[in-house]
């Protein structure tokens, strides 16, 4: 037997098996039955293919954190009305939704255009003019409206978030009449996912879209240097200073690649507190390693969110320490105790435990980083709002759990510690008694939110978690898909739908009198001079 | 048959039998004897039987999740009390715990039922459970440690009890409810430090 095999072999004897489940063959696509495992204090998928092997990927770089975050599994509910009626589960064959499903939609997106101004090397989003079959993806304005329209059936909860993206959606040239019209059709959070260039280059293109109605850019940003962020470092601070001018909030996007960007991460977090007038969050996104990739590969380049989350710890000097992050899902015992009180359907944030995770900062008046969790005791809270959802459920007197929830609720927060100038008790007030979309705006505006989102690739993929999916795709054949399915078996749903509903590049430049290369971006910004809203943390 | 006085006794006990109740409660120490500054450690020790656990099965579970009943919480408070006079109990210390059964679908292939149950305890260490007698064991078996200072009691014999409050909420398989009870007094000396 080979050194490594021995080694492999010891290694298997100190694992544990803490939960089966399903995934994919990343040759084939073949459904495969798959182990979730702890190993050396960290978590791993394995699976293995009859015809191509065995896989083994890191999947959680924390077991402790695992554990802790899989305390908040809550199943939601799905929709009523589900697109793809199916009687027994194929995931992730049948996306759609299908009656399996089982979250409803919290964001969903809608690619307007897939030409783009950057022609990054790794993007696999944009069109890349001169490939066989090369197509030109814009859904028109009326099958914009009909996917908003599907999205605003969905039952029980109608979908109420939309994000426009692409390629980049900026250089639609109707992007403002799609805008408005989204708004028309009743949906009250639309945000907009770009590179930030256009906007820094126009001025008033961010009055133009607040105007239309954008809530806020969903801007990529993976590092504070122009090595790390070759996409945008030199344009970013002209689109912050010109949405600060208009009004439009910012979410900062890094995606996160080991070895690559995963030292920035507190200046990135550092950033955005300077910015905190303007920039509402910070919501970092694990690499996804799409395509084909050798182990060695992959390991060098694939970074969890545990392991986001200690860079993070190590490198704020423990300002925002592990313990202050908590699993998407803890937010259900709110809107589950909100919807239990109004008997009205809300929005459930029930995806897996292991897709995301979040907290809440303030800043100090000598800078530093206030987590929540400093202030706030959220487990007892969390807990608190569970043991009084059920009350409610058995039938308990709402305005005595009421008067007993206004007498209470101070009792999680230490007044002396919180941040000056922020009563956190009137604000949950606020959100719990008004449970309206204003209450949850003010909130914002006082915190930096940091998330973290794993999107997941054929390697790491775990139909669990693409079953409880909530970040959808909206696509003109009106069905809703899951990101993890839409992006990560492309041939399935991605490529396939773009090209059924694109036309071929030439054929897009002779209807508009241009080519596509015409809108690609030429530097004017980074000619290598510095520029006049620099970020201030260039190395 | 006529009813007789018997009879409605005999039907009223296996009414009884089927509801929930705290069997077992026992409360141990680790020594009879302390010192004021040593540190008293007691085992509370407590099952919930009856309905509550019988009613959950695999079958009753699956139909609950049917209808979005997919977190079921259990509530104790465990109250340690010492006996100042005939009758009456000082509390000396409290604890409040919830042990809590997560419904989910699994897509482990190598099980027949599609939903499995996970248990998270007091201490927030989830299991997921493969058997419903380890679904009972894990929910409602419990040995509780209490620590306090013999100073807390101060010197002398102390006579303390434990009395233990469950409850849980309304769901398809059950409706809400509680049970109490308290377990035998025993004795504690504390003696004054050496010193």
């Amino acid at each position: 037997m080979a050194l490594i095999e021995i080694k492999e072999a010891e290694a298997k004897l100190h694992e544990e098996i803490i939960r089966r489940t399903q995934s994919l063959c990343p040759e084939c696509n073949r459904i495969l039955d798959a182990e979730i495992l702890e190993r050396d204090s960290k978590i791993y998928l394995r699976k293995i293919c009859p015809e191509h092997g065995e896989v083994e990927e890191l999947y959680y770089g924390s077991a402790e954190l695992y554990k802790k975050f899989s305390t908040y599994w809550r199943d939601g509910k799905g929709i009523q009305n589900p697109n793809v009626p199916v009687d027994s589960c194929a995931c992730p064959m049948n996306c759609g939704l299908c009656t399996n499903h089982l979250s409803h939609t919290g964001l969903a997106n809608i690619i307007i255009t897939n030409r783009c101004d950057l022609t990054c090397w790794y993007c696999f989003f944009y069109v890349k003019k001169g490939l066989e079959g090369a197509y030109v993806y814009e859904p028109t304005l009326e099958q914009i409206r009909s996917m908003v329209r599907t999205l605003r059936a969905e039952r029980p909860v109608a979908g109420n978030s939309i994000q426009l993206t692409g390629g980049e959606p900026t250089l639609r040239d109707d992007l403002i009449e799609i805008i408005k019209m989204i708004k028309e059709e009743g949906v009250d959070h639309v945000q907009l996912n770009t590179n930030g260039i256009n906007l820094a280059l126009d001025p008033q293109l961010a009055y133009k879209i607040k105007e239309a109605g954008v809530s806020n850019l969903y801007m990529s940003f993976d590092g504070v240097t122009a090595r790390t962020n070759p996409k945008n470092h030199w344009e970013a601070p002209y689109a912050i200073e010109n949405c600060r001018r208009a009004g439009v909030g910012v979410v900062l996007v890094p995606t996160v690649i080991k070895g690559m960007n995963d030292h920035e991460l507190g200046a990135i977090i550092r950033y955005a507190q300077k910015n905190i007038d303007v920039v509402r969050a910070v919501n970092f996104q694990p690499v996804s390693l799409t395509g084909r990739m050798a182990k060695q590969d992959r390991e060098k380049y694939r970074i969890t969110i545990p392991d986001c989350i200690k860079a993070i710890e190590e490198q704020t000097n423990g300002e925002v320490p592990t313990e202050a992050w908590f699993p998407v899902p803890s937010c259900s015992p709110l809107t589950n105790f909100i919807e239990v009180l109004t008997n009205k359907p809300k929005y459930e944030l029930s995806i897996h435990f292991a897709c995301g995770a979040g907290t809440y900062v303030f800043t100090d008046e000598e800078g530093r980083l206030i987590p929540i969790t400093s202030f706030v005791d959220v487990r007892g809270l969390i807990e608190y709002l569970e043991e009084k959802t059920e009350e409610l459920k058995s039938g308990e007197n709402r305005y005595k759990v009421m008067a007993h929830m206004l007498l209470k609720l101070g009792s999680f927060i230490d007044k002396a510690k919180q941040p000056k100038g922020l009563n956190l008790t009137k604000m949950l007030l606020k959100i719990i008694l008004r449970h309206d979309y204003s209450s949850v705006g003010e909130w914002h505006r006082r915190s930096l939110f940091l998330g973290m989102m794993h999107f997941q690739d054929k390697y790491n993929h775990d139909a669990e978690r693409v079953q409880r999916c909530d970040i959808h795709y909206l696509t003109p054949d009106l069905r809703i898909i899951p990101f993890c399915s839409f992006n990560v078996i492309p041939e399935w749903y991605r490529d396939r739908i773009q090209k059924k509903y694109g036309i071929p590049v030439e054929e897009w430049e002779k209807i508009h009198g241009q080519k596509i290369e015409d809108k690609l971006y030429k530097g004017t910004l980074r000619k290598g001079e510095k520029a006049a809203y620099s970020c201030g943390q260039c190395l | 048959m006529p009813i007789t006085w018997s009879n409605v006794s005999v039907i009223k006990v296996k009414e009884e039998g089927c509801k929930t109740r705290i069997e077992g409660l026992g409360l141990k120490p680790q020594s009879s004897e302390i010192l004021l500054d040593e540190v008293l450690r007691l085992k509370v020790s407590y099952r919930i039987v009856g309905e509550l656990r019988d009613v959950l099965t695999q079958k009753s579970i699956e139909e609950a999740y049917k209808k979005h009943d997919v977190n079921f919480r259990l509530t104790s408070t465990v109250n340690l009390l010492k006996q100042t006079a005939p009758f009456i109990y000082r509390r000396v210390k409290a604890i409040k715990l919830a042990r809590k059964a997560i419904f989910y679908w699994s897509r482990d292939s190598s099980v027949e039922s599609r939903i499995r149950i996970m248990v998270v305890n007091e201490n927030g260490n989830p299991s997921i459970v493969e058997q419903i007698e380890q679904l009972n064991e894990k929910l409602f078996d419990y040995t509780i440690k209490i620590t306090l200072l013999g100073r807390d009691l101060g010197i002398g014999e102390h006579k303390l009890a434990a009395k233990v409050r469950v409850k849980w909420g309304s769901h398809t398989f059950i409706n809400k409810g509680k049970a109490e009870s308290t377990s035998e007094k025993l004795k504690i000396l504390i003696k004054p430090t050496s010193h």
